[in-house]
């Protein structure tokens, strides 16, 4: 066992660098306080030891997301979606491949061929399972319900039989004595479901690769993607006209950024303590 | 005179050791389950002073009186195991153990201990570390997790709301200072079966353990260990100054 300057000096050095590394993922957390769907991270710090320099101070293993579920609030929009619970919503990449979501900000946009889709604010087209197989034409208006059913509001002629009543408002009854019923036909508002949009989930959605613009990527750590209806177990459901808020609490951010910038004095201060140590054995022989 | 100087330069070198350690436990303030490294120093060799009056006619009177150190040497590193301070996490898969037990998980057929307990799932839903170190039940298996939210209970058995899927292994160690060596990555080794009647504790959901580093006393210690080691430094010089002193003045 032999320790040196240069090794002390290395672990201060590395020190204050992962602090600083860790003062980075402080700083994207309180600058996404007010994101929508935004999961907090936090940097994993772990011991080293090696062979060589028996102590050899910490190095951050990770940065792990924390799943934790965001609060919802009402919006009111009629394209807004929050999920509560588990899972993910899928969006097509331009490439072909799919990344994955939590931010519900959605939109109904027309497709060159008059059709219509539903875009993630990232701009690109959400993954939709229509129940036709294709895109509805842009004459409808589509709306969304809860648990992800996307349907719109059809014009229906109904047929309903009504007790026949004579000119002076009484009702007509035959030999019987029964009601004489006729068929009226009216009209009313109907909701068909044109396609729903389907929640995908990880073993472990803290591995998965952060895209930026609110995506999220699969990865071998996070395991394999699987599909589901929202609303049926583990899925989460999903609230219409809401959004789910950022997990990042600003108390917990503020006190862990004090925590941080004394880890960091406290370095500095050790860096420093033994330069003058160093320095006094330089100067041993005047 | 030499003897002096060598004294004064092995305090030099052990404050040196100690100012790494320091630096160690500096670097592990933030780490998870970190039990910090404490030092003790011993006394190195001592030697037998022998008196000489000076002169030759009497060098038959030479006689002992006493012995003289040669300086300090670094002594045993110990661990200090207290319990670190408990922080509420609110991740349902941060475990923290209030008591002496450790959480046992295993890479490559080789078991480990650890009070680190920020655990995930792998891709293969098994409870692991942040290393991928699988986390063992009582049976001494990988838990493997359903795909639902699970609540983990204060004598580590993990439940959904239908079934019990497995319960966390807590181990813990009679003399935790002669029976595990550190390895590093927040880990120990185990040179021994765990005890069974030391009281492991209770486990706790949404909790980690933070490191059980004292600021204050880090920084008393490091003024010490500086200080110290310019003491000795200022005992150097002066051994230097006498013995240039007495060659110049005997030898002129």
């Amino acid at each position: 066992m032999s320790a040196s300057f240069n090794t002390i000096l290395g672990i201060f050095k590395q020190d204050m660098i992962l602090r600083v590394n860790d003062l980075d993922v402080v700083s994207n957390n309180l600058s996404n306080v007010n994101t929508t769907g935004f999961k907090s991270s936090r940097s994993n710090f772990q011991e080293v030891l090696e062979s060589i320099t028996p102590q050899g101070g910490s190095i951050i293993n990770s940065h792990q997301m924390l799943h934790r579920q965001g609060s919802i609030i009402s919006t009111g929009a009629p394209y807004d979606i929050a999920i509560h619970g588990e899972g993910f919503l899928s969006v097509l990449l331009p490439d072909g491949t799919n990344a994955y979501t939590r931010d519900g900000h959605l939109q109904v946009v027309e497709n060159p061929d008059a059709t219509l889709r539903l875009e993630h604010s990232s701009g690109y087209p959400l993954n939709v399972t229509w129940t036709d197989g294709s895109p509805p034409p842009n004459t409808v208006k589509i709306e969304l319900g809860d648990n992800g059913i996307i349907g719109h509001q059809v014009l229906v002629t109904k047929i309903i039989q009504m007790p026949q009543y004579d000119e002076n408002g009484n009702p007509v009854v035959d030999a019987n004595g029964n009601l004489v019923m006729v068929d009226r036909e009216y009209t009313a508002l109907e909701f068909v479901q044109l396609g729903q949009i389907n929640l995908t989930r990880f073993p472990n959605p803290s591995g998965l690769r952060i895209n930026g613009e609110n995506l999220f990527l699969a990865s071998e750590n996070s395991g394999e993607p699987a599909e589901g209806t929202p609303g049926t177990a583990p899925f989460g459901s999903i609230k219409t006209g809401a959004l789910e808020q950022s997990t990042v609490d600003l108390g917990e951010e503020m006190s862990h950024l004090l925590a941080l910038q004394r880890g960091l004095t406290l370095s500095a201060r050790g860096f420093q303590e033994t330069d003058k140590m160093l320095m006094g054995a330089i100067q041993m022989r005047r | 005179m030499i003897k002096g100087l060598y004294a004064a330069a092995s305090a030099m070198l052990v404050n040196l050791d100690r100012q790494q350690t320091l630096a160690h436990n500096i670097a592990n303030i933030e780490t998870i389950g970190f039990k910090q490294i404490l030092t003790t120093l011993t006394d190195y060799e001592k030697t037998s002073v022998i008196f000489s009056p000076g002169n030759i006619s009497h060098a038959s009177k030479l006689y002992r009186i006493g012995e003289i150190g040669l300086g300090t040497d670094i002594g045993q590193e110990t661990t200090d195991y207290t319990e670190g301070a408990i922080k509420a996490t609110g991740n349902p898969l941060d475990l923290a153990i209030n008591g002496a037990g450790f959480f046992r998980v295993r890479k490559d057929n080789e078991d480990y201990y650890t009070r680190d307990g920020r655990f995930i799932r792998d891709a293969e839903n098994n409870l692991v570390t942040t290393d991928g170190y699988y986390v063992l039940d009582t049976a001494g298996n990988p838990i493997a997790l359903p795909d639902e939210n699970i609540t983990i209970e204060r004598d580590g058995t993990i439940r959904t709301t239908e079934q019990v899927v497995g319960q966390i292994a807590l181990d813990a160690f009679a003399n935790p200072n002669q029976d595990l060596t550190r390895v590093g990555g927040n880990l120990f080794k185990a040179a021994v079966e765990p005890s069974t009647e030391v009281e492991k504790g209770i486990i706790g959901q949404g909790y980690l353990e933070m490191s059980n580093i004292n600021v204050s006393q880090i920084m008393t210690q490091m003024v010490m260990v500086s200080r110290s080691y310019e003491t000795a430094q200022k005992m150097v010089v002066t051994q230097d100054t006498l013995l240039s002193e007495t060659i110049s003045r005997l030898g002129g």
